[in-house]
């Protein structure tokens, strides 16, 4: 066993389970697998991290009561504190106790900026790095990580979504084959995986024969691409059954312990999942935690989100530095915009949109951590300093796997996109 | 501003002319019943047929030769009533030799409840309506209701849009459920009226929010300008009750009881914090950041429609902004509200819009081309018998399923959306997540269509009790209390011991019923046929929308309902899992009540249960290549039935409309 190397023992598995199932090799042959295999990607730079765990606050998180408290003035900052982190000279908001606790793998990105001001058009710059378009749908980021390096382990999805809306991990023009797998319930793992206990495995193997039989005569009359695309499928979901790392899937099999940790919350176990998912060889992680759209009321909603943030990600950079993984694995913490210095009184202290400064952060996959990137004035209203669009931060990304970011892919209507359009990536980031 | 292309100038021309002389008579006017004259929806449809095939010419195409029963059959039943026929429908159909069978099925379908569900998803989705709204602490119930209520009664599309925009009272007065399109978005007013551009006019102004659009000609001024007109509403419902009952539950006053404090909470989420009132400002204050051009952070801008039109004059503020705006929206020489509607509905029938996106429309300038109409001559005339009929949604559809164009055979070839259409052959495509659904449902649930579920209950049950009532009635009593009648009610709820249970959802829903629908009465009363089968299985309609991240609906495309038609219908690997180990085996062929089973148990050979199978499963029945594929399995008996109908399901036949 060679636990870090899953490309490797999968692909052996994937040999013996079809060996011994007969069952797999009558079906495998349908198709071959619809994503390419990433063992022939080499990262264009060294030490480039391997798996992104991407986590979304959907809504529009308020940078003034989370990261970005540092030398704000009183009268934007309203009830929020600041406290110091284990980061010499580096604070947050009190509402992440336990993140500044793992201040010191974290870079701040306190210079964001973005031209989207509404939740749609703000979320859909942010994972896919271009402005939406009654015309085109652009690839998430998760399908641009898959599409340019690959998968890790040929058997899983390269890209996970869980608790996503299924529209913000489309693969848009780069087909369904590349959309994040969606997982609801984290503790509910891979829905559907096995075979159903009411039907024995010489019927299953039969009415999957009977179908392709239909199957095989219907396309002689109909051919179509996105009939053969819903077709090819059927061989990834057989593949993605019979393949041990299913278990990745399962996050039951952690420790009592490692659940707490991460916190009760859906957000908290997505975090877990998302860990041990990349463990087993998931290329893309994506998990979100929405309710950060607080117009009304702003300190009792930040707080109480922001409790199931803290738990979920400081466990995931505590757990992921404990098992060695977290030079490999960049975490990223993104959303749409920020919110208003301004609190609005006749919205019981609530906080609207606000697109011109925000904050995100990266930690892990070789960024350096206690440091910050960017700064707004006093007021937490304006960049003035190292001003980052969500297209750099998708380029820094892709600059932390390795990849190529100016590669340019073709749509099927022959437009060329990248994977972070004209982004530029933060190298300063990086050692 | 010389904006406006050319060829659009002169119609706009008209309409401010025609604004004034029709605004107030639109919607009072006669409606005129075309939409049941069958010499009407004969010449129309013949009309829409000629104007089709001199595209043809144009294109130099050749139409594909016509649907056969079976296929025409099954395409009619999912596009106008979101399911799959059952195995009687089928049969009855094709058994019929009667030469207008087609015309009677058409009408009979459009005045089913099938149809009643299918427009119900289809506004859902438009109108991004969820069981809970916003923030998640009120109700959906009442908008949903409101939406079911106008596309059982057929209700006009003028009439629903300007219920819409000018709706004002409680969330769940009577007859106000309107309220819930603003109440969705609560305190984002700016991207309501970015989605009302959208939906209703087809214009994307929501980038024009922050600042002059970067590829359309819209300035940040146009939207404010628009904005203008619904400005200044607000939850209404009297401060004096709000500032009570918020007391009682929230801060260092409040009630020590905790279940009292959970009804006072009840009644601020349910009746006096829920509901729109003010009838639009027409004015409203430029942002602090404004950055486009012709304008400067704080100023004050009046109301102004994008088109001519509909303009406030006066920099003070007017208390009907919205009515002047709704007036002009709907107005019948608005020839954006009119072409966009034609061409949602032309898409929901024919598969593919006139032009597309559908609710992008973009006029041409001299530097730039714009929208492409696919075939012009189509839409102009599909806008004028829009007009005639008075928006009347069924009557148009009536008119389109009666074309022979609705009938042609199926384009085997991949059809790009974004590219202009003859039309000259069905395109295909995968059917949408609630067709999956429902058409499955119809294989195990008889009746499925009058099978109700409690999305749409309006039971009031507050701090855990059911008071027997509905929320309608409780908002009839206590919505002018003073706060000691308040207190008194509360006190009365606390100890309120329910007398019998519930069981009045039931009575409830049969006003919801399509009047037309004379077998909707007599069935839902008689709920006894659905003893023993799941509770799940009913049409996705009936269920809470949206459903959680793991249905099977949301894994086949259903709408968030945050964006406006939201849905896909992309295929993944998840689908393909539910087919293979989840719903397909555990619901339906696991399922031994499924009515499929009558129908296959009921036939005598081994080749006549493979016919029935095929029947009820693809519309049709099965080849001499595909019986001896499956009459050796029908011979082992039940367990090769089933094999034999999870096969069917699992057909790339089955989940692809031809």
């Amino acid at each position: 066993m060679i636990p870090n190397q899953p490309d490797e023992l999968s692909r052996r598995q994937l040999l013996t389970s079809l060996a011994k199932s007969a069952l797999g090799v009558s079906l495998l042959p349908l198709t071959g697998p619809t994503v390419a295999h990433g063992a022939d990607f080499v990262p264009n730079r060294p030490r480039a991290a391997k798996s992104v765990i991407f986590l979304m606050m959907s809504g529009g998180m308020s940078h003034l009561d989370t990261l970005d408290v540092m030398g704000k003035k009183k009268d934007v900052l309203g009830k929020t504190e600041a406290i110091p982190t284990s980061a010499t000279g580096m604070q947050l908001s009190a509402n992440l106790p336990k993140t500044a606790q793992q201040m010191h793998h974290i870079a701040l990105l306190n210079g964001m900026n973005t031209t989207q001001g509404a939740h749609e058009q703000g979320q859909y710059l942010m994972t896919r790095s271009y402005i939406m378009r009654g015309t085109i749908v652009h690839p998430a980021l998760g399908s641009w990580v898959v599409r340019l390096a690959g998968k890790r382990n040929a058997n899983l999805p390269g890209y996970v979504a869980i608790s996503t809306d299924p529209n913000q991990a489309a693969g848009g023009f780069m087909g369904a084959k590349y959309s994040g797998v969606p997982i609801g319930e984290p503790g509910q793992g891979l829905q559907d995986s096995m075979r159903p206990n009411s039907v024995s495995e010489a019927d299953f193997e039969k009415r999957l024969k009977l179908a392709d039989s239909m199957n095989k005569q219907f396309h002689t009359l109909v051919s179509n691409p996105s009939i053969r695309e819903h077709n090819n499928l059927y061989s990834d979901a057989l593949r993605l059954m019979r393949c041990e790392d299913l278990k990745g899937f399962d996050i039951a099999k952690e420790p009592t312990e490692m659940q707490e940790l991460y916190g009760k919350s859906r957000f908290g176990q997505g975090c877990l999942l998302a860990r041990r998912l990349v463990e087993h060889g998931v290329r893309f992680v994506q998990v979100t935690l929405g309710g950060w759209d607080t117009h009304y009321d702003n300190f009792t909603a930040v707080p109480a989100r922001a409790k199931d943030l803290d738990d979920g990600l400081a466990a995931l950079l505590k757990d992921l530095h404990r098992r060695g993984m977290l030079n490999d694995t960049l975490v990223v913490l993104g959303t749409e915009f920020g919110r208003t210095p301004e609190i609005i009184g006749e919205h019981q202290d609530g906080r609207d949109h606000f697109p011109q400064a925000f904050s995100c952060l990266m930690a892990g996959g070789g960024v350096h951590g206690g440091t910050f990137y960017g700064k707004k004035d006093d007021k937490g209203a304006k960049v003035v300093e190292g001003l980052t669009t969500p297209q750099d931060l998708n380029a820094t990304i892709g600059y932390a796997l390795g990849l190529p970011v100016d590669q340019v892919v073709v749509s099927p209507s022959g437009r060329p996109f990248t994977i972070a359009d004209k982004g530029k990536p933060i190298t300063a980031l990086f050692s | 501003m010389i904006r406006i292309s050319l060829p659009l100038r002169s119609c706009l021309g008209l309409l401010s002319a025609a604004l004034v002389s029709s605004a107030s008579a639109q919607l009072a006017r006669k409606e005129a019943d075309l939409g049941n004259d069958p010499a009407w929806i004969k010449k129309a449809a013949a009309e829409i047929d000629k104007r089709v095939g001199t595209g043809f010419q144009k294109a130099k195409v050749t139409p594909v030769t016509p649907a056969d029963d079976s296929r025409w059959l099954r395409r009619v039943y999912l596009d106008a009533t979101g399911r799959i026929p059952s195995y009687t429908e089928a049969k009855a159909f094709l058994d019929d030799s009667a030469p207008d069978k087609r015309e009677k099925l058409v009408e009979k379908l459009l005045n089913s409840e099938g149809y009643v569900s299918q427009m119900y998803n289809y506004f859902c989705d438009l109108f991004r309506a969820t069981s809970r709204l916003g923030d998640g602490t009120r109700s959906g119930v009442p908008y949903l209701r409101w939406i079911r209520e106008s596309a059982a009664s057929n209700k006009s599309w003028d009439k629903m849009t300007f219920e819409l925009l000018t709706s004002s009272g409680g969330g769940w007065e009577e007859g106000k459920g309107a309220v819930g399109y603003f109440e969705r978005d609560r305190g984002m007013p700016l991207d309501n009226m970015a989605n009302t551009t959208r939906i209703f006019l087809g214009t994307h102004i929501e980038c024009a929010q922050c600042h002059d659009h970067p590829y359309d000609k819209w300035k940040q001024t146009d939207f404010y300008e628009m904005a203008a007109f619904t400005h200044g509403m607000n939850t209404g419902s009297g401060d004096e009750r709000k500032k009570f009952v918020n007391e009682q539950y929230n801060g260092k006053n409040e009630n020590p009881d905790a279940k009292k404090r959970e009804i006072y909470r009840w009644l601020m989420d349910n009746i006096y914090d829920f509901g729109v009132a003010g009838g639009g400002d027409g004015v409203i204050k430029l942002p602090m950041d404004f950055k486009g051009k012709g304008g400067k952070p704080d100023e004050l801008v009046k109301a102004k429609s994008l088109f001519p039109g509909a303009r406030n004059g006066s920099p003070k503020p007017i208390d009907d902004g919205r009515e002047k705006f709704a007036k002009w929206v709907t107005d019948p020489a608005n020839p954006r509200f009119s072409m966009l509607i034609a061409n949602r509905m032309w898409k929901r029938v024919m598969g593919i819009g006139l032009f597309e996106p559908v609710d992008k429309f973009i006029e041409g300038t001299r530097e730039t081309p714009g929208t492409v109409i696919s075939n012009p001559a189509v839409m102009d005339y599909l806008q004028s018998i829009l007009r005639e009929s008075s928006f009347d949604l069924k009557a148009f559809q009536k008119v389109l399923f009666n074309t022979r164009t609705y009938a042609l055979g199926t384009n085997a070839n991949p059809v790009d959306p974004r590219m202009p259409y003859t039309f000259h052959g069905r395109a295909v495509r995968r059917m949408n997540a609630e067709q999956v659904w429902d058409s499955m449902a119809t294989l195990v649930v008889p009746d499925i269509d009058y099978r109700k579920g409690n999305a749409l209950n309006p039971s009031a049950v507050v701090g855990g009790r059911n008071l027997g009532r509905t929320v309608y009635d409780v908002y009839k009593e206590v919505i002018n209390f003073k706060p000691a009648e308040i207190s008194a009610w509360v006190d009365k709820v606390v100890t309120y011991t329910p007398a019998t249970k519930g069981g009045d959802s039931m009575m409830m829903m049969d006003n919801m019923m399509s009047a037309k629908d004379p077998a909707a009465a007599a069935t839902s009363k008689d709920a006894a046929r659905w003893a023993g089968y799941s509770n799940d299985l009913i049409r996705a309609s009936e269920l809470s929308a949206p459903t959680p991240p793991e249905h099977f609906l949301r894994k086949f495309g259903q709408s968030s309902r945050e964006v406006i038609e939201g849905g896909s219908s992309e295929s993944d690997v998840t689908q393909i899992l539910s087919l293979i180990n989840g719903h397909v085996e555990k619901n339906i062929v696991a399922e031994s009540k499924a009515v499929v089973y009558k129908a296959i148990d009921a036939a005598a050979s081994p080749e006549d249960k493979v016919k029935a199978a095929f029947l009820a499963i693809l519309t049709r029945y099965p080849t001499p290549a595909e019986l001896d594929l499956l009459v050796p399995e029908a011979k082992k008996g039940r367990e090769g039935i089933k094999n034999i109908l999870y096969a069917l399901l699992n057909s790339n036949e089955f989940i692809f409309i031809l």
